[in-house]
């Protein structure tokens, strides 16, 4: 029989693992490497290699696995799974590759830029009533006539009638104040069309002046909608979202220290004294060294102050960081989220409390992911 | 048998129930192979749920040809090398991945929990070590490799699933094994000369 070089034989070494070489071939393989001490070794360690790949983990899919797919069905379906549909037909059939329709995004960032600007406009001439022009110049004032009716009653659209179909919120009641405010306002909406008089009146009531206004709600109802409303089940108001980048940070901190267990004291005393949340991951023994592994939720905003003070139980002797951008992902859940909004304000009152549970899901996913970007996950890894 | 191929029918034609029971027969295994892929389980609850979501809206184009579970695979590894595009600029950190120092690579593994003889240990830790690398090879060797050697599937399935033919599916398998070998190596020899 034929013999093989070594080079040849290594390269069907994939094959010959598979059995998926004719028996000629294999026969000439096995007697080489009867023969051959060095293509023996480095087939023993290609052996080697593809059992420990198939020392296959058990993992199960985790609890309620198929009734979160089902329910992300139901949600899909219920939005009008259109440009999924369009997505996978118009992509490769046999693939499905997670194509994200192009338009679609474009369609998206147009959007988003428009609210961007016209809600900063808008919020500027709500702060600055003085600066803003026409019409809404007109209804600001209108608006803020019970609170401050000392605004200056100057520029283009003074004298023109206010629209009728656009009233204005204030968010600068006091919290108590603010419990109540979606009762008022559907009160609001059963009575005229015309421009409400009950929030200046409890902007009176609440004693807040014009200054105080940091974060303004603005709330844009035609009396189309109004009506609408006030056929609504529930008094439910959705959530306002900025489209803003969502960034969770992970970092790793391996440390050297004269005594794990101390430092885990320390670290657990740091983070109750600045009041963050810090799980013990627990301790390892390692070749008579100790290990530790500890976890801290810092908040963003915080970790200037307080990473420091955390990392001072010992020596950092490296650091890793993974950063998981969820803007993407959020602004897509966002982008549903509107539209259910909008569905929600033209649905008669039956379809509207069906829409509405689906808000309140979308709305508290958007709110995890919120406060994921708010905190950052820092990993102690204690060595001895 | 028969009874999945009546579901499959059933969820063709929109019934949902009958997919949510085809969902519940396949979770394992299309999790399995998504872990496999991500090694972690938030991205593998991930893929998995794209997966069958995926499938839902697709499922009037699968003509019962291959096999659901191989279908399902197929969608979950086109998935994942499709976001594994999207995800490459991440930096990516994971526990498991050896950790680059002045010396080269050193390992950064938690340490076995379970007491047991030397030899299972230096085992367990080989196996660490092989999929700790695996996760370093290019994606495309990653999933033929996985495919093969941890779902088992023989070369004319891998050739199904990733759209190709048997002989690049032999040549990527040699690629892989190669290259893995390789990394390997390299490994123990910076062990080694850390270890002198």
């Amino acid at each position: 029989m034929k013999k093989m070089s070594c080079r040849k034989t290594k390269k069907n070494f994939s094959a010959f693992l598979d059995s998926a070489l004719d028996s000629q071939t294999k026969q000439v393989i096995r007697e080489h490497l009867a023969s051959c001490p060095a293509c023996f070794k480095e087939f023993s360690f290609q052996q080697k290699i593809s059992a420990a790949l198939q020392v296959k983990e058990n993992k199960p899919a985790p609890a309620e696995f198929t009734q979160k797919v089902m329910a992300q069905i139901v949600a899909v379906q219920k939005l009008g799974s259109k440009a999924l549909r369009s997505q996978i037909s118009k992509g490769n059939k046999a693939f499905l590759k997670n194509r994200k329709v192009s338009y679609l995004r474009y369609g998206f960032a147009v959007a988003v830029l428009f609210f961007l600007v016209a809600g900063t406009s808008f919020g500027l001439s709500l702060k600055y009533p003085q600066y803003s022009l026409g019409p809404f110049k007109q209804i600001i004032a209108q608006n803020k006539e019970g609170v401050a009716p000392s605004i200056p009653k100057t520029g283009l659209g003074e004298n023109k009638k206010p629209p009728t179909n656009i009233s204005i919120a204030t968010n600068n009641q006091p919290k108590a104040q603010n419990k109540e405010q979606p009762e008022t306002k559907n009160k609001e909406n059963k009575g005229s069309p015309s421009l409400n008089k009950s929030q200046p009146a409890s902007n009176k009531a609440s004693g807040k002046k014009e200054g105080n206004n940091d974060h303004p709600k603005v709330a844009v109802i035609t009396p189309e909608t109004k009506n609408k409303n006030a056929s609504l089940p529930s008094k439910y108001e959705p959530r306002v979202f900025l489209n803003q980048p969502r960034v969770s940070e992970s970092k790793l901190y391996q440390i050297k220290v004269d005594n794990v267990a101390q430092a885990q004291q320390k670290i657990q005393a740091t983070a109750k004294t600045t009041g963050v949340n810090c799980s013990n991951l627990g301790q390892q023994q390692k070749e008579g060294k100790l290990m530790g592994l500890l976890q801290i939720k810092v908040p963003v905003n915080k970790t200037q102050e307080i990473t420091p003070q955390l990392l001072a139980v010992g020596r950092v002797y490296d650091q890793q960081s993974e950063i998981k951008d969820l803007s993407a992902k959020f602004a897509e859940v966002l982008q549903r989220y509107q539209n259910l909004i909008a569905q929600r304000q033209n649905a008669a009152p039956d379809q509207a409390k069906e829409l509405e549970a689906q808000i309140k899901e979308l709305e508290s996913q958007l709110t995890t992911w919120d406060k994921e970007a708010q905190y950052q996950v820092v990993t102690l890894w204690l060595e001895e | 048998m028969e009874k999945l191929k009546n579901l499959i029918n059933h969820a063709r034609q929109g019934n949902q129930d009958a997919f949510a029971e085809l969902v519940a027969f396949y979770e394992d295994k299309v999790y399995g192979l998504s872990y496999s892929l991500t090694k972690n389980q938030v991205d593998a609850q991930d893929l998995a749920q794209e997966v069958f979501l995926q499938a839902y809206l697709a499922i009037r184009n699968f003509r019962g040809e291959a096999d659901f579970g191989t279908w399902l695979h197929r969608i979950t590894v086109n998935l994942w090398l499709n976001n594994h595009h999207k995800k490459k600029i991440k930096p990516v950190f994971n526990l498991d991945a050896p950790l680059e120092t002045e010396e080269g690579k050193m390992l950064r593994l938690l340490p076995d929990s379970n007491d047991g003889p030397e030899e299972i240990t230096v085992q367990k830790e080989f196996q660490r070590q092989v999929k700790a690398e695996l996760k370093n090879l290019p994606p495309a060797q990653q999933t033929v490799l996985i495919l093969r050697e941890v779902e088992g599937y023989s070369y004319i399935e891998i050739a199904q699933i990733l759209n190709c033919s048997v002989g690049t599916v032999r040549s990527r398998l040699n690629r892989a094994r190669q290259c893995l070998q390789k990394k390997l190596r390299d490994l123990a020899n910076n062990e080694g000369e850390r270890g002198k």
